[in-house]
Protein backbone atom coordinates (compact mmCIF):
# COMPACT_ATOMS: atom_id res chain seq x y z
CA UNK A 1 0.00 0.00 0.00
CA UNK A 2 2.64 2.47 1.12
CA UNK A 3 5.03 1.52 -1.66
CA UNK A 4 2.23 1.91 -4.18
CA UNK A 5 1.62 5.50 -3.13
CA UNK A 6 5.32 6.22 -3.18
CA UNK A 7 5.64 4.76 -6.67
CA UNK A 8 2.81 6.90 -7.90
CA UNK A 9 4.38 10.00 -6.38
CA UNK A 10 7.76 9.22 -7.94
CA UNK A 11 6.18 8.56 -11.32
CA UNK A 12 4.27 11.83 -11.07
CA UNK A 13 7.39 13.76 -10.24
CA UNK A 14 8.96 12.25 -13.33
CA UNK A 15 6.21 13.75 -15.48
CA UNK A 16 5.68 17.16 -13.94
CA UNK A 17 8.73 17.66 -11.74
CA UNK A 18 10.77 20.75 -12.37
CA UNK A 19 14.00 19.07 -13.47
CA UNK A 20 12.87 15.97 -15.31
CA UNK A 21 10.82 17.46 -18.08
CA UNK A 22 13.02 17.57 -21.17
CA UNK A 23 10.06 18.18 -23.50
CA UNK A 24 9.03 21.30 -21.58
CA UNK A 25 12.55 22.69 -21.39
CA UNK A 26 13.29 21.88 -25.04
CA UNK A 27 10.16 23.80 -26.02
CA UNK A 28 11.09 26.72 -23.78
CA UNK A 29 14.60 26.73 -25.30
CA UNK A 30 13.26 26.55 -28.84
CA UNK A 31 10.87 29.45 -28.22
CA UNK A 32 13.71 31.41 -26.64
CA UNK A 33 15.77 30.96 -29.80
CA UNK A 34 12.81 32.01 -31.95
CA UNK A 35 12.39 35.19 -29.90
CA UNK A 36 16.12 35.94 -30.20
CA UNK A 37 15.89 35.43 -33.96
CA UNK A 38 12.99 37.88 -34.09
CA UNK A 39 14.95 40.48 -32.10
CA UNK A 40 18.16 40.20 -34.13
CA UNK A 41 16.48 39.36 -37.46
CA UNK A 42 18.12 42.10 -39.58
CA UNK A 43 21.59 40.99 -38.47
CA UNK A 44 20.94 37.29 -38.99
CA UNK A 45 19.30 37.41 -42.44
CA UNK A 46 21.90 36.80 -45.18
CA UNK A 47 19.86 38.68 -47.83
CA UNK A 48 17.33 41.48 -48.06
CA UNK A 49 14.07 39.49 -47.72
CA UNK A 50 12.43 41.56 -50.42
CA UNK A 51 15.31 41.47 -52.93
CA UNK A 52 14.05 39.92 -56.13
CA UNK A 53 16.53 37.81 -58.12
CA UNK A 54 15.14 36.48 -61.43
CA UNK A 55 18.33 34.49 -61.97
CA UNK A 56 17.53 32.31 -58.92
CA UNK A 57 13.79 31.59 -59.15
CA UNK A 58 12.72 28.45 -57.24
CA UNK A 59 16.31 27.42 -56.65
CA UNK A 60 16.99 24.34 -54.56
CA UNK A 61 18.73 24.65 -51.18
CA UNK A 62 22.39 25.42 -51.76
CA UNK A 63 25.32 27.11 -50.05
CA UNK A 64 24.14 30.48 -51.41
CA UNK A 65 20.50 29.89 -50.38
CA UNK A 66 20.37 27.34 -47.49
CA UNK A 67 16.58 26.97 -47.75
CA UNK A 68 16.25 27.80 -51.45
CA UNK A 69 14.31 30.68 -53.01
CA UNK A 70 10.68 31.44 -53.92
CA UNK A 71 8.90 32.30 -57.19
CA UNK A 72 10.58 35.73 -57.27
CA UNK A 73 14.02 34.42 -56.39
CA UNK A 74 13.81 35.84 -52.84
CA UNK A 75 15.94 34.03 -50.23
CA UNK A 76 13.62 31.83 -48.12
CA UNK A 77 15.88 31.79 -45.05
CA UNK A 78 15.99 35.59 -44.95
CA UNK A 79 12.22 35.81 -45.44
CA UNK A 80 11.64 33.23 -42.69
CA UNK A 81 13.94 35.11 -40.27
CA UNK A 82 12.41 38.52 -40.92
CA UNK A 83 8.91 37.00 -40.92
CA UNK A 84 9.46 35.85 -37.33
CA UNK A 85 8.90 39.43 -36.19
CA UNK A 86 5.49 39.99 -37.69
CA UNK A 87 4.42 36.41 -37.02
CA UNK A 88 5.16 36.77 -33.27
CA UNK A 89 4.28 40.41 -32.62
CA UNK A 90 0.80 39.96 -34.15
CA UNK A 91 -0.36 37.20 -31.78
CA UNK A 92 1.37 38.93 -28.86
CA UNK A 93 -0.53 42.19 -29.39
CA UNK A 94 -3.72 40.28 -30.02
CA UNK A 95 -3.28 38.38 -26.77
CA UNK A 96 -2.49 41.50 -24.73
CA UNK A 97 -5.60 43.25 -26.07
CA UNK A 98 -7.87 40.24 -25.64
CA UNK A 99 -6.50 39.58 -22.13
CA UNK A 100 -7.03 43.13 -20.87
CA UNK A 101 -10.55 43.18 -22.26
CA UNK A 102 -11.44 39.60 -21.30
CA UNK A 103 -10.03 39.62 -17.77
CA UNK A 104 -11.74 42.93 -17.01
CA UNK A 105 -15.12 41.71 -18.25
CA UNK A 106 -14.70 38.32 -16.58
CA UNK A 107 -13.85 39.67 -13.16
CA UNK A 108 -16.57 42.32 -13.26
CA UNK A 109 -19.09 39.62 -14.23
CA UNK A 110 -17.93 37.39 -11.38
CA UNK A 111 -17.92 40.24 -8.88
CA UNK A 112 -21.25 41.88 -9.46
CA UNK A 113 -23.21 39.10 -11.19
CA UNK A 114 -26.51 40.52 -12.39
CA UNK A 115 -26.81 42.09 -15.85
CA UNK A 116 -23.11 42.14 -16.82
CA UNK A 117 -22.96 38.43 -16.10
CA UNK A 118 -26.06 37.76 -18.18
CA UNK A 119 -24.74 39.90 -21.04
CA UNK A 120 -21.40 38.08 -20.98
CA UNK A 121 -23.12 34.71 -21.03
CA UNK A 122 -25.19 35.74 -24.08
CA UNK A 123 -22.19 37.15 -25.96
CA UNK A 124 -20.11 34.03 -25.35
CA UNK A 125 -23.05 31.83 -26.38
CA UNK A 126 -23.24 33.69 -29.67
CA UNK A 127 -19.47 33.51 -30.15
CA UNK A 128 -19.42 29.78 -29.50
CA UNK A 129 -22.34 29.15 -31.84
CA UNK A 130 -20.75 31.22 -34.59
CA UNK A 131 -17.58 30.06 -36.39
CA UNK A 132 -14.80 32.29 -35.07
CA UNK A 133 -13.31 32.90 -38.49
CA UNK A 134 -16.66 34.07 -39.84
CA UNK A 135 -16.87 36.73 -37.14
CA UNK A 136 -13.34 37.86 -37.91
CA UNK A 137 -14.03 38.05 -41.66
CA UNK A 138 -17.11 40.11 -40.81
CA UNK A 139 -15.04 42.60 -38.81
CA UNK A 140 -12.50 42.77 -41.63
CA UNK A 141 -15.28 43.32 -44.16
CA UNK A 142 -16.40 46.33 -42.15
CA UNK A 143 -13.00 47.84 -41.28
CA UNK A 144 -10.93 46.78 -44.29
CA UNK A 145 -8.18 44.20 -44.56
CA UNK A 146 -4.67 44.51 -43.17
CA UNK A 147 -2.50 43.17 -40.38
CA UNK A 148 -3.80 45.65 -37.77
CA UNK A 149 -7.46 44.89 -38.49
CA UNK A 150 -6.77 41.18 -38.33
CA UNK A 151 -5.21 41.59 -34.88
CA UNK A 152 -8.10 43.70 -33.61
CA UNK A 153 -10.69 41.32 -35.09
CA UNK A 154 -9.12 38.25 -33.50
CA UNK A 155 -8.67 40.09 -30.18
CA UNK A 156 -12.41 40.83 -30.19
CA UNK A 157 -13.12 37.18 -30.97
CA UNK A 158 -10.90 35.90 -28.14
CA UNK A 159 -11.95 38.40 -25.46
CA UNK A 160 -15.26 36.66 -24.59
CA UNK A 161 -13.52 33.27 -24.40
CA UNK A 162 -10.94 34.68 -21.99
CA UNK A 163 -13.72 36.48 -20.11
CA UNK A 164 -15.63 33.25 -19.60
CA UNK A 165 -12.54 31.42 -18.36
CA UNK A 166 -11.58 34.32 -16.08
CA UNK A 167 -15.10 34.44 -14.68
CA UNK A 168 -15.00 30.78 -13.67
CA UNK A 169 -11.65 31.20 -11.88
CA UNK A 170 -12.67 34.54 -10.36
CA UNK A 171 -15.84 33.02 -8.89
CA UNK A 172 -13.84 30.54 -6.81
CA UNK A 173 -11.16 33.12 -6.03
CA UNK A 174 -13.70 35.69 -4.79
CA UNK A 175 -15.24 33.06 -2.52
CA UNK A 176 -11.98 32.80 -0.57
CA UNK A 177 -12.17 34.50 2.81
CA UNK A 178 -9.09 36.66 2.19
CA UNK A 179 -11.27 38.76 -0.13
CA UNK A 180 -13.69 39.32 2.76
CA UNK A 181 -10.72 40.13 4.96
CA UNK A 182 -9.70 42.93 2.57
CA UNK A 183 -13.27 44.21 2.55
CA UNK A 184 -13.33 44.29 6.35
CA UNK A 185 -10.06 46.21 6.23
CA UNK A 186 -11.82 48.85 4.15
CA UNK A 187 -10.09 48.17 0.82
CA UNK A 188 -12.25 49.26 -2.14
CA UNK A 189 -13.68 46.71 -4.57
CA UNK A 190 -11.64 47.86 -7.59
CA UNK A 191 -8.41 47.76 -5.57
CA UNK A 192 -9.15 44.28 -4.21
CA UNK A 193 -9.80 43.05 -7.76
CA UNK A 194 -6.80 44.60 -9.51
CA UNK A 195 -4.20 44.53 -6.78
CA UNK A 196 -4.97 41.29 -4.99
CA UNK A 197 -7.39 39.00 -6.84
CA UNK A 198 -5.95 39.28 -10.36
CA UNK A 199 -2.37 38.51 -9.23
CA UNK A 200 -3.71 35.52 -7.29
CA UNK A 201 -5.45 34.26 -10.44
CA UNK A 202 -2.41 34.71 -12.68
CA UNK A 203 -0.99 31.21 -12.14
CA UNK A 204 -4.30 29.65 -13.21
CA UNK A 205 -4.64 32.00 -16.20
CA UNK A 206 -1.06 31.86 -17.46
CA UNK A 207 -1.01 28.40 -19.04
CA UNK A 208 -4.33 29.04 -20.73
CA UNK A 209 -3.12 32.33 -22.20
CA UNK A 210 0.08 30.73 -23.50
CA UNK A 211 -1.98 28.11 -25.34
CA UNK A 212 -4.15 30.92 -26.73
CA UNK A 213 -0.99 32.60 -28.05
CA UNK A 214 -0.39 29.55 -30.26
CA UNK A 215 -3.99 29.65 -31.40
CA UNK A 216 -3.68 33.35 -32.17
CA UNK A 217 -0.54 32.78 -34.19
CA UNK A 218 -2.35 30.16 -36.25
CA UNK A 219 -5.43 32.37 -36.60
CA UNK A 220 -3.41 35.32 -37.88
CA UNK A 221 -1.46 33.08 -40.27
CA UNK A 222 -4.79 31.75 -41.58
CA UNK A 223 -6.09 35.27 -42.16
CA UNK A 224 -2.90 36.25 -43.99
CA UNK A 225 -3.14 33.09 -46.06
CA UNK A 226 -6.68 34.06 -47.03
CA UNK A 227 -5.46 37.55 -47.95
CA UNK A 228 -7.15 39.37 -45.04
CA UNK A 229 -4.11 39.87 -42.83
CA UNK A 230 -0.56 40.83 -43.69
CA UNK A 231 -0.15 42.16 -47.23
CA UNK A 232 2.75 41.66 -49.70
CA UNK A 233 5.65 42.23 -49.72
CA UNK A 234 5.55 41.21 -46.02
CA UNK A 235 7.15 37.87 -45.18
CA UNK A 236 4.59 36.98 -42.50
CA UNK A 237 4.55 33.17 -42.44
CA UNK A 238 0.90 32.69 -43.41
CA UNK A 239 1.36 35.00 -46.37
CA UNK A 240 4.54 33.12 -47.35
CA UNK A 241 2.58 29.85 -47.46
CA UNK A 242 -0.03 31.45 -49.69
CA UNK A 243 2.52 32.99 -52.07
CA UNK A 244 4.51 29.79 -52.23
CA UNK A 245 1.63 27.52 -53.20
CA UNK A 246 1.90 28.38 -56.90
CA UNK A 247 5.13 26.37 -56.93
CA UNK A 248 3.50 23.16 -55.62
CA UNK A 249 2.09 22.10 -59.02
CA UNK A 250 5.57 22.59 -60.48
CA UNK A 251 7.13 20.44 -57.76
CA UNK A 252 8.64 23.27 -55.70
CA UNK A 253 7.54 22.50 -52.14
CA UNK A 254 10.13 24.62 -50.32
CA UNK A 255 8.33 27.98 -50.38
CA UNK A 256 5.24 26.47 -48.66
CA UNK A 257 6.95 23.89 -46.49
CA UNK A 258 9.50 26.24 -44.89
CA UNK A 259 6.99 28.72 -43.38
CA UNK A 260 4.47 25.91 -42.78
CA UNK A 261 6.93 23.95 -40.67
CA UNK A 262 7.91 27.13 -38.82
CA UNK A 263 4.26 27.80 -37.91
CA UNK A 264 3.70 24.20 -36.83
CA UNK A 265 6.90 24.06 -34.76
CA UNK A 266 6.19 27.29 -32.87
CA UNK A 267 2.54 26.38 -32.23
CA UNK A 268 3.44 22.90 -30.94
CA UNK A 269 6.17 24.32 -28.67
CA UNK A 270 3.81 26.99 -27.34
CA UNK A 271 1.14 24.38 -26.65
CA UNK A 272 3.56 22.14 -24.77
CA UNK A 273 4.72 25.06 -22.64
CA UNK A 274 1.15 26.25 -22.02
CA UNK A 275 -0.24 22.87 -21.04
CA UNK A 276 2.71 22.10 -18.77
CA UNK A 277 2.44 25.52 -17.11
CA UNK A 278 -1.25 24.96 -16.48
CA UNK A 279 -0.48 21.54 -14.96
CA UNK A 280 2.22 22.89 -12.68
CA UNK A 281 0.21 25.84 -11.50
CA UNK A 282 -2.76 23.56 -10.92
CA UNK A 283 -0.60 21.26 -8.82
CA UNK A 284 0.71 24.17 -6.79
CA UNK A 285 -2.62 25.83 -6.05
CA UNK B 1 -15.77 59.36 24.43
CA UNK B 2 -17.56 56.38 25.81
CA UNK B 3 -20.01 57.28 28.49
CA UNK B 4 -21.19 54.67 30.92
CA UNK B 5 -24.75 55.15 29.70
CA UNK B 6 -24.44 53.77 26.14
CA UNK B 7 -22.65 50.53 25.36
CA UNK B 8 -20.04 50.46 22.56
CA UNK B 9 -22.16 48.29 20.28
CA UNK B 10 -25.94 48.57 20.21
CA UNK B 11 -27.85 46.28 17.85
CA UNK B 12 -31.58 46.71 17.82
CA UNK B 13 -34.07 44.50 15.98
CA UNK B 14 -31.66 43.19 13.32
CA UNK B 15 -33.38 41.24 10.59
CA UNK B 16 -31.90 39.51 7.54
CA UNK B 17 -33.51 37.15 5.04
CA UNK B 18 -31.88 35.48 2.05
CA UNK B 19 -33.62 34.83 -1.25
CA UNK B 20 -32.36 31.38 -2.05
CA UNK B 21 -34.37 30.60 -5.16
CA UNK B 22 -36.79 32.49 -7.35
CA UNK B 23 -40.36 31.91 -6.24
CA UNK B 24 -39.31 30.21 -3.01
CA UNK B 25 -39.94 31.85 0.37
CA UNK B 26 -36.90 33.77 1.64
CA UNK B 27 -34.93 32.02 4.37
CA UNK B 28 -34.84 34.10 7.54
CA UNK B 29 -31.28 33.98 8.86
CA UNK B 30 -31.57 36.67 11.53
CA UNK B 31 -34.91 37.40 13.13
CA UNK B 32 -35.30 40.48 15.36
CA UNK B 33 -31.98 40.15 17.15
CA UNK B 34 -30.97 42.83 19.66
CA UNK B 35 -27.85 42.92 21.78
CA UNK B 36 -25.26 45.23 23.27
CA UNK B 37 -21.54 44.93 23.84
CA UNK B 38 -19.81 47.13 26.41
CA UNK B 39 -16.30 48.41 25.81
CA UNK B 40 -13.92 45.64 26.86
CA UNK B 41 -16.66 43.06 27.07
CA UNK B 42 -16.72 39.68 25.30
CA UNK B 43 -20.09 38.57 23.99
CA UNK B 44 -20.58 35.01 22.78
CA UNK B 45 -22.97 33.84 20.09
CA UNK B 46 -23.84 30.17 20.25
CA UNK B 47 -26.22 27.99 18.32
CA UNK B 48 -26.21 25.20 15.79
CA UNK B 49 -25.35 25.55 12.08
CA UNK B 50 -27.89 27.78 10.39
CA UNK B 51 -28.86 29.53 13.62
CA UNK B 52 -27.77 32.87 12.15
CA UNK B 53 -24.72 33.48 14.32
CA UNK B 54 -22.30 33.90 11.41
CA UNK B 55 -24.71 36.26 9.63
CA UNK B 56 -24.86 38.47 12.72
CA UNK B 57 -21.05 38.49 12.84
CA UNK B 58 -20.87 39.44 9.15
CA UNK B 59 -23.45 42.21 9.61
CA UNK B 60 -21.38 43.68 12.43
CA UNK B 61 -18.22 43.44 10.29
CA UNK B 62 -20.01 45.16 7.39
CA UNK B 63 -19.83 42.17 5.04
CA UNK B 64 -23.57 41.70 5.08
CA UNK B 65 -26.32 44.27 5.40
CA UNK B 66 -29.33 44.00 7.65
CA UNK B 67 -32.74 44.29 5.99
CA UNK B 68 -34.01 46.24 8.97
CA UNK B 69 -33.05 47.19 12.48
CA UNK B 70 -30.26 49.45 13.62
CA UNK B 71 -26.65 48.84 14.49
CA UNK B 72 -24.59 51.48 16.25
CA UNK B 73 -20.91 51.27 17.11
CA UNK B 74 -19.65 54.09 19.37
CA UNK B 75 -22.86 55.97 18.64
CA UNK B 76 -22.44 55.88 14.85
CA UNK B 77 -25.04 54.05 12.78
CA UNK B 78 -23.23 51.48 10.59
CA UNK B 79 -26.02 51.61 8.05
CA UNK B 80 -25.88 55.31 7.30
CA UNK B 81 -22.11 55.73 6.99
CA UNK B 82 -21.29 57.09 3.53
CA UNK B 83 -19.78 55.24 0.59
CA UNK B 84 -16.44 56.93 0.00
CA UNK B 85 -13.00 55.59 0.89
CA UNK B 86 -12.76 57.67 4.07
CA UNK B 87 -16.08 56.32 5.37
CA UNK B 88 -15.02 52.79 4.48
CA UNK B 89 -11.78 53.14 6.43
CA UNK B 90 -13.53 54.73 9.39
CA UNK B 91 -15.95 51.79 9.47
CA UNK B 92 -13.03 49.35 9.27
CA UNK B 93 -11.33 50.97 12.28
CA UNK B 94 -14.46 50.31 14.36
CA UNK B 95 -14.76 46.60 13.68
CA UNK B 96 -12.27 43.98 12.49
CA UNK B 97 -12.82 40.29 11.95
CA UNK B 98 -10.97 36.98 12.19
CA UNK B 99 -12.35 34.22 9.98
CA UNK B 100 -12.77 30.51 10.51
CA UNK B 101 -10.54 29.20 7.73
CA UNK B 102 -6.89 29.97 8.54
CA UNK B 103 -5.87 28.59 5.13
CA UNK B 104 -8.04 30.86 3.01
CA UNK B 105 -8.24 34.05 5.01
CA UNK B 106 -4.67 35.19 4.31
CA UNK B 107 -3.55 36.40 0.88
CA UNK B 108 -1.26 33.55 -0.21
CA UNK B 109 0.95 35.87 -2.29
CA UNK B 110 1.95 38.13 0.59
CA UNK B 111 4.45 37.47 3.36
CA UNK B 112 3.33 37.88 6.96
CA UNK B 113 5.08 41.24 7.14
CA UNK B 114 3.51 42.48 3.89
CA UNK B 115 0.06 41.44 5.11
CA UNK B 116 0.51 43.59 8.21
CA UNK B 117 2.21 46.58 6.58
CA UNK B 118 -0.45 46.73 3.84
CA UNK B 119 -3.15 46.99 6.52
CA UNK B 120 -1.26 49.65 8.50
CA UNK B 121 -0.42 51.77 5.45
CA UNK B 122 -4.00 51.60 4.23
CA UNK B 123 -5.10 53.23 7.46
CA UNK B 124 -2.16 55.62 7.63
CA UNK B 125 -1.16 54.06 10.94
CA UNK B 126 2.47 53.68 9.94
CA UNK B 127 4.26 56.04 7.59
CA UNK B 128 6.41 54.02 5.16
CA UNK B 129 9.63 53.75 7.14
CA UNK B 130 8.31 52.51 10.48
CA UNK B 131 5.64 50.21 9.05
CA UNK B 132 8.10 47.34 9.44
CA UNK B 133 8.65 48.28 13.06
CA UNK B 134 4.89 48.32 13.56
CA UNK B 135 4.62 44.89 11.98
CA UNK B 136 7.34 43.56 14.30
CA UNK B 137 5.44 44.94 17.30
CA UNK B 138 2.22 43.28 16.15
CA UNK B 139 4.01 39.97 15.62
CA UNK B 140 5.38 40.20 19.14
CA UNK B 141 1.88 40.80 20.46
CA UNK B 142 0.63 37.59 18.82
CA UNK B 143 3.82 35.68 19.82
CA UNK B 144 5.30 35.19 16.38
CA UNK B 145 9.03 35.54 15.78
CA UNK B 146 10.72 38.08 13.52
CA UNK B 147 11.95 35.27 11.24
CA UNK B 148 8.35 34.26 10.59
CA UNK B 149 7.67 37.76 9.24
CA UNK B 150 9.28 36.83 5.95
CA UNK B 151 7.29 33.62 5.49
CA UNK B 152 4.26 33.13 3.27
CA UNK B 153 1.03 31.56 4.54
CA UNK B 154 1.78 28.11 3.08
CA UNK B 155 4.92 27.93 5.22
CA UNK B 156 2.92 28.43 8.45
CA UNK B 157 0.80 26.07 10.56
CA UNK B 158 -2.91 26.65 11.09
CA UNK B 159 -2.34 28.16 14.52
CA UNK B 160 0.39 30.47 13.24
CA UNK B 161 -1.84 31.63 10.41
CA UNK B 162 -4.63 32.42 12.82
CA UNK B 163 -2.13 34.48 14.87
CA UNK B 164 -1.28 36.40 11.69
CA UNK B 165 -5.00 36.94 11.04
CA UNK B 166 -5.41 38.29 14.58
CA UNK B 167 -2.37 40.55 14.13
CA UNK B 168 -3.80 41.83 10.85
CA UNK B 169 -7.07 42.67 12.60
CA UNK B 170 -5.23 44.42 15.45
CA UNK B 171 -3.11 46.38 12.94
CA UNK B 172 -6.12 48.59 12.29
CA UNK B 173 -6.58 49.20 16.06
CA UNK B 174 -10.30 48.39 16.07
CA UNK B 175 -12.74 48.94 18.92
CA UNK B 176 -14.47 45.62 18.30
CA UNK B 177 -12.98 42.31 17.17
CA UNK B 178 -15.34 39.78 15.61
CA UNK B 179 -14.16 36.17 15.77
CA UNK B 180 -16.26 33.89 13.57
CA UNK B 181 -15.44 30.31 14.62
CA UNK B 182 -11.85 31.55 14.78
CA UNK B 183 -10.52 28.56 16.73
CA UNK B 184 -12.87 25.90 15.36
CA UNK B 185 -10.48 24.71 12.64
CA UNK B 186 -7.58 24.32 15.09
CA UNK B 187 -6.70 21.30 17.16
CA UNK B 188 -7.26 21.45 20.90
CA UNK B 189 -3.76 22.41 22.09
CA UNK B 190 -3.40 25.13 19.46
CA UNK B 191 -6.92 26.29 20.36
CA UNK B 192 -5.81 26.76 23.97
CA UNK B 193 -2.83 28.87 22.87
CA UNK B 194 -5.01 31.13 20.73
CA UNK B 195 -7.55 31.51 23.54
CA UNK B 196 -4.76 32.50 25.90
CA UNK B 197 -3.56 35.02 23.34
CA UNK B 198 -7.06 36.54 23.09
CA UNK B 199 -7.15 36.75 26.87
CA UNK B 200 -3.83 38.63 26.88
CA UNK B 201 -5.01 41.01 24.17
CA UNK B 202 -8.12 41.80 26.19
CA UNK B 203 -6.05 42.53 29.27
CA UNK B 204 -3.72 44.85 27.31
CA UNK B 205 -6.43 46.86 25.56
CA UNK B 206 -10.11 47.49 26.19
CA UNK B 207 -11.09 45.79 22.95
CA UNK B 208 -14.58 44.29 22.74
CA UNK B 209 -15.11 40.82 21.33
CA UNK B 210 -17.98 39.23 19.49
CA UNK B 211 -17.11 35.57 19.75
CA UNK B 212 -19.04 33.22 17.50
CA UNK B 213 -18.66 29.50 18.13
CA UNK B 214 -20.53 26.25 18.23
CA UNK B 215 -18.11 25.03 20.90
CA UNK B 216 -19.66 25.73 24.31
CA UNK B 217 -16.50 24.97 26.29
CA UNK B 218 -14.57 27.57 24.30
CA UNK B 219 -17.36 30.13 24.67
CA UNK B 220 -17.37 29.47 28.42
CA UNK B 221 -13.63 30.16 28.49
CA UNK B 222 -13.66 33.40 26.48
CA UNK B 223 -16.92 35.30 26.96
CA UNK B 224 -18.59 37.30 29.71
CA UNK B 225 -22.10 37.13 28.33
CA UNK B 226 -23.71 34.88 25.75
CA UNK B 227 -26.65 34.87 23.35
CA UNK B 228 -28.18 31.53 22.42
CA UNK B 229 -29.61 31.56 18.91
CA UNK B 230 -32.12 29.23 17.37
CA UNK B 231 -33.55 29.70 13.89
CA UNK B 232 -32.16 33.24 13.71
CA UNK B 233 -33.76 34.39 16.96
CA UNK B 234 -32.35 34.83 20.45
CA UNK B 235 -33.86 32.19 22.76
CA UNK B 236 -31.78 32.93 25.83
CA UNK B 237 -29.20 35.44 26.96
CA UNK B 238 -27.28 36.21 30.10
CA UNK B 239 -23.99 35.84 31.87
CA UNK B 240 -22.11 32.95 30.25
CA UNK B 241 -21.64 31.13 33.56
CA UNK B 242 -25.34 31.30 34.38
CA UNK B 243 -26.55 30.30 30.93
CA UNK B 244 -24.22 27.33 30.60
CA UNK B 245 -24.56 26.12 34.23
CA UNK B 246 -28.27 26.84 34.70
CA UNK B 247 -29.88 26.96 31.24
CA UNK B 248 -33.44 28.25 31.33
CA UNK B 249 -34.54 27.53 27.77
CA UNK B 250 -35.09 23.95 26.54
CA UNK B 251 -33.00 24.63 23.41
CA UNK B 252 -30.02 25.72 25.52
CA UNK B 253 -30.38 22.56 27.56
CA UNK B 254 -30.48 20.54 24.36
CA UNK B 255 -27.37 22.32 23.07
CA UNK B 256 -25.50 21.53 26.29
CA UNK B 257 -26.69 17.92 26.22
CA UNK B 258 -25.40 17.61 22.62
CA UNK B 259 -21.80 18.09 23.69
CA UNK B 260 -20.07 14.70 23.61
CA UNK B 261 -18.88 13.52 27.01
CA UNK B 262 -19.01 10.51 29.33
CA UNK B 263 -22.29 8.63 29.01
CA UNK B 264 -23.14 10.60 25.89
CA UNK B 265 -25.47 8.87 23.43
CA UNK B 266 -25.94 10.33 19.91
CA UNK B 267 -29.33 8.60 19.55
CA UNK B 268 -30.53 10.29 22.69
CA UNK B 269 -29.43 13.69 21.37
CA UNK B 270 -31.18 13.13 18.04
CA UNK B 271 -34.37 12.02 19.80
CA UNK B 272 -34.34 15.05 22.11
CA UNK B 273 -33.73 17.31 19.11
CA UNK B 274 -36.79 15.86 17.35
CA UNK B 275 -38.91 16.25 20.48
CA UNK B 276 -37.79 19.88 20.74
CA UNK B 277 -38.73 20.60 17.11
CA UNK B 278 -42.13 19.03 17.73
CA UNK B 279 -42.80 21.10 20.85
CA UNK B 280 -41.91 24.27 18.94
CA UNK B 281 -44.25 23.53 16.04
CA UNK B 282 -47.03 22.76 18.55
CA UNK B 283 -46.44 26.07 20.27
CA UNK B 284 -46.52 28.08 17.05
CA UNK B 285 -49.75 26.54 15.71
Amino acid sequence: MTTNTADVLIARKGISGRRRDPLFWTSVGFLGVVVLVAIFAPFLAPYDPEAIDFAAIWSQPSAAHPLGTDQLGRDLLSRLILGTRESLIGPFLLLVGATILGVTIGIVAAWNGRWIDVLLARITDVMFAFPGLLFVVLVIAVFGEGAATAVVALALAYAPVIAKFTRSIALSELARPYVDAYRVQGVGGATIATRYVVPNMTPALLGYLVVLFGEGLMGLATLSYLGFGAQPPSSEWGLMVQEGQDGIVLGHFGPTLVPGIAIAAVVVAVNIVGVRLAERMGARA
Amino acid sequence: MNTSATPLVVADGLHRAFHVARGADPVVAVDDVSFTIEAGEALGLVGESGSGKSTIARILAGLERADSGSLRVAGIDRRTVGHGAAARLARARQVQMVFQDPYGSLDRRLTVEQTLTHAMRLHGLAGGRDAKGGAAELLERVRLSATQARLKPYQLSGGQRQRVAIARALAVEPAVLVLDEAVSALDVSVQAQILELLDEIRRESRISLLFVSHDLAVVDEVTDRVLVLFGGAVVEEGRTQDVLRKPAHPYTRLLIASVPGPGWDPHDVIARRAAFELSRSDAST
